[in-house]
């Protein structure tokens, strides 16, 4: 079994690191299961753009995919692109229905893209307060927006689906008649809400009767206050996210210790 | 299907926003490093 790996927050592209040290974690992640490392990095400079090369040398070398972490809908100064809620006040994301992704999200894709592997789509959605702006007319077509940027990129690509059968606070997320990504990613912590963690099996099970892609499930594997999962804990977590024919998306930058640890839980469980 | 706790559930949707968006700036920052502490 395998599991693709979050890693921006210990390694970040836009600050200089040590590529030996990279390379030395990275041999601990592949170690313990590893197959995939995401890195956020859309918006580069030269030097940051040789460091993402680097980057993914190291993984290629290690026999690890790359992929890039963006947001579909992400923040531009550009004011013109925004969501806005009812008062005209400019949100956060910019609104699905604009020129957002042929202007700006594209191009800058083109540019960084070049030797990864594949690229996931976080928060593919409109603010919970609804956008009422003069580009959709209140009406955001996530769909449409997502179709443009398939249609548009010929690279391995997966998308944040939500957490199905859990919650409904971003129905637009979870998989509908779109199906035309590569990859699905549902999202649910269940021990961050006190809750059993069979219920992450509702969500993935859901996105399975929609599509036969590879489904992955990502979960953090820390608690409310950060600190690591139990080895019960993370074992029962494991087991629900293979059992129910998905692939585990974590978000992992923990020290050799907290390595072992998830490690320990795979071995034990025979997924490594 | 109600969310226990909504507004965590706003608070870690605001950090993954955040995140997005901050990866959009030239500059960096250890933000990241502030929220996961292993």
């Amino acid at each position: 079994m395998t599991f693709r790996n979050y890693l921006s927050h210990k390694f970040n592209l836009k600050t200089n690191f040590n590529l030996k040290k990279y390379e030395l974690y990275i041999k601990q992640l592949k170690e313990i299961g590893a197959t995939e490392i995401e890195h956020a990095g859309r918006r580069l400079s030269n030097i940051q753009k040789q460091r993402k090369n680097d980057v993914i040398k190291i993984l290629h070398d290690n026999g690890l995919k790359a992929i890039l972490y963006t947001g579909p809908f992400g923040k531009d100064k550009n004011e013109k692109y925004a969501q806005r809620d009812k008062n005209n006040k400019p949100l956060s994301l910019m609104c699905p229905s604009s020129n957002y992704i042929k202007d700006i999200l594209l191009p800058e894709l083109f540019d960084v893209m070049e030797n990864y592997d594949g690229i996931f789509f976080d928060m593919p959605w409109v603010d919970k307060r609804g956008c009422y702006c003069n580009n959709c007319g209140g009406k955001p077509d996530v769909q449409n927006a997502l179709e443009k940027i398939t249609n548009s990129l010929d690279i391995n690509l997966s998308i944040n689906s939500g957490a199905p059968k859990i919650h409904n606070v971003h129905p637009e997320a979870h998989i509908t008649k779109l199906n035309n990504f590569d990859e699905y990613v549902t999202e649910w912590n269940p021990y961050r809400w006190n809750q059993p963690v069979s219920i992450i099996k509702n969500s993935i099970t859901f996105a399975k009767e929609l599509t036969n892609k590879k489904i992955y499930h990502a979960t953090t594997v820390t608690d409310r206050n950060g600190n690591i999962l139990s080895n019960d804990k993370l074992s029962s977590l494991f087991k629900h996210i293979y059992g129910a024919g998905a692939t585990p998306r974590l978000g992992i930058g923990f020290n050799e210790k907290g390595l072992k640890l998830i490690g320990k839980a795979l071995f034990e469980n025979n997924y490594i | 299907m109600p969310i226990p706790g909504q507004s965590e559930f706003d608070a870690i949707v605001e950090f993954k926003l955040f995140r997005i968006n901050r990866d959009l700036e030239m500059i960096s920052d250890n933000f990241d490093k502030k929220i996961f502490i292993f």
